[in-house]
């Protein structure tokens, strides 16, 4: 008889504890845990300098004064008044004479200077002199006043370039 | 009996004579072709006292210098100052203007693309006509052969009336296209260059005004401007609250942040005003664009030093947050 009472007590407690056990378990401490907790981070600057120094400069810097020109490279600044001429050529803004040597269709080689200001035309005359020894017939020239520009038939760019240098543009 | 009392004149003599008398007025002082339209003013129909504007010496005040650097060839633009709060206009100062923005070639070839493009890109044809498969009358064949009729397969033909439209519109079509950032900005200085040129240009001391200011009605009529359309852009850090409220119901004057500023609004307009303080900012601005490299990708975020970029990730370092700092993600 008694171990029949007992054997039903530890039944119910066994039904009891299971019970309990049904119940969720208890949360695990949030300082060991790093999948239930955000993550944390630290911010710095500390490196950005050299972030900085990869970054690429946004405005054309002016060119440093060299000793004596033309540089190695052929190139000579402009002067710092503008010459006492009719006619105005400015540089582009990577500094460098706005003449353009161009191979239009149909073999027919053309050289462009534009950014021209003033009278264009007497502009047109001296180059066209300046371009007579070096071509066959007679020198080929278009004057654009809109675009200001001026096309020359054939490849002239040292030859203007040179001229343009002692001008003082 | 005479039958004319004019004296015989030979046709050489004659046509001198009637040339002379054609261009005869052309010397007179107060000569004004009949054709002459100017801003909302014929002379002819009105009578307008045109007020003389003084000539800038040397002497007078510069409250303005360019800020960036002018070419060799060309020199800084000086324009008189205005001010909304002076009922007349007192020719004191006077303000410099850079040449690259107020002296530009005038491209109409630019400015008539921009233009269009202005009008265009957003423009969206939602114009569609049903093809003879979307008519929606089905697939039966109208009448067989036997009939003393033409052939026919489908009564939603485009031959057929009330059939479909074989090469019609279909859908909506945006027109959309983009042009060359340095189009677009030529553009804009070449309708500044045009204002500055026809004098259509107005540059005020600033767009915030306070309630001491003078009727605008008269501030307008001292000025000849009672009828001509004028739009004023002015900084982002002015106040113009009280200019707003002056002006909310006309239909003549329009007010403009600068970056809102764009060709099609300058050339609808008849005068073009300037505030002081927006100038700086806008010769910064286009000269930055008209000086920089180009571009290595878009610029979204290393350019650091482009005007106008309010939104980018800038990266404070002379003020950096503490390090160390603890955050959640």
């Amino acid at each position: 008889m008694r171990m029949q009472q007992v054997f039903r007590v530890c039944n119910s407690c066994r039904h009891i504890l299971q019970r309990k056990l049904i119940q969720p378990l208890p949360q695990v401490s949030q300082a060991l845990s790093y999948t239930t907790e955000p993550t944390r981070y630290t911010v710095s600057y500390e490196d950005f300098k050299y972030v900085q120094d990869m970054l690429p400069p946004s405005r054309i810097p002016e060119p440093p004064t060299h000793g004596s020109y033309p540089t190695p490279s052929g190139w000579v600044a402009p002067s710092e008044k503008a010459p006492d001429l009719p006619y105005f050529i400015s540089r582009t803004k990577f500094h460098v004479l706005p003449i353009v040597e161009k191979e239009k269709p149909r073999d027919q080689p053309v050289t462009v200077v534009f950014y021209i200001d003033g009278d264009i035309w007497a502009l047109e005359k001296e180059l066209k002199e300046l371009i007579r020894p070096y071509v066959e017939f007679d020198p080929a020239t278009r004057v654009h006043e809109v675009t200001r520009s001026i096309t020359l038939k054939g490849h002239h760019a040292e030859v203007i370039e040179k001229f343009l240098y002692a001008k003082g543009f | 009996m005479k039958l004319c009392s004019r004296k015989f004149v030979s046709p050489a003599r004659f046509l001198l004579q009637s040339i002379q008398n054609r261009n005869s007025h052309v010397n007179s002082e107060d000569f004004i072709p009949p054709n002459l339209v100017m801003a909302k003013i014929n002379p002819l129909l009105h009578n307008v006292t045109i007020q003389e504007v003084p000539k800038i010496s040397d002497k007078i005040l510069v409250s303005r210098h360019c800020v960036e650097k002018v070419p060799k060839h060309k020199n800084a633009i000086s324009v008189w100052l205005d001010n909304l709060m002076h009922a007349r206009p007192q020719y004191n100062s006077v303000v410099q203007l850079h040449p690259v923005l107020f002296d530009a070639h005038p491209r109409m070839d630019i400015l008539h693309s921009v233009v269009r493009w202005q009008q265009e890109y957003r423009e969206v044809d939602y114009s569609w006509s049903r093809t003879r498969a979307e008519i929606g009358r089905g697939k039966k064949k109208p009448w067989h052969k036997r009939d003393w009729k033409s052939k026919t397969w489908s009564s939603n033909s485009p031959l057929w009336m009330k059939g479909g439209i074989s090469q019609g519109p279909r859908g909506p079509r945006a027109s959309f296209y983009e042009l060359n950032p340095n189009t677009l900005l030529d553009g804009l200085l070449i309708a500044l260059s045009i204002k500055h040129i026809q004098n259509d240009l107005i540059i005020i001391e600033s767009a915030q005004i306070s309630q001491d200011m003078p009727n605008f009605d008269e501030y307008l009529e001292n000025r000849n401007l009672s009828e001509t359309s004028m739009l004023l852009v002015h900084a982002e850090n002015e106040n113009i609250s009280y200019l707003e409220q002056l002006v909310e119901d006309s239909k003549f004057f329009n007010i403009l942040p600068l970056y809102g500023l764009n060709v099609c609004s300058i050339l609808k307009h008849d005068k073009l005003v300037l505030s002081r303080y927006m100038l700086d900012e806008l010769e910064h601005k286009v000269l930055w664009h008209k000086t920089r490299y180009p571009w290595l990708g878009s610029p979204h975020n290393f350019y650091l030093d482009m005007p106008g970029q309010d939104n980018a990730q800038s990266v404070d370092t002379d003020n950096p947050e503490p390090i160390g700092e603890t955050g959640h993600m």
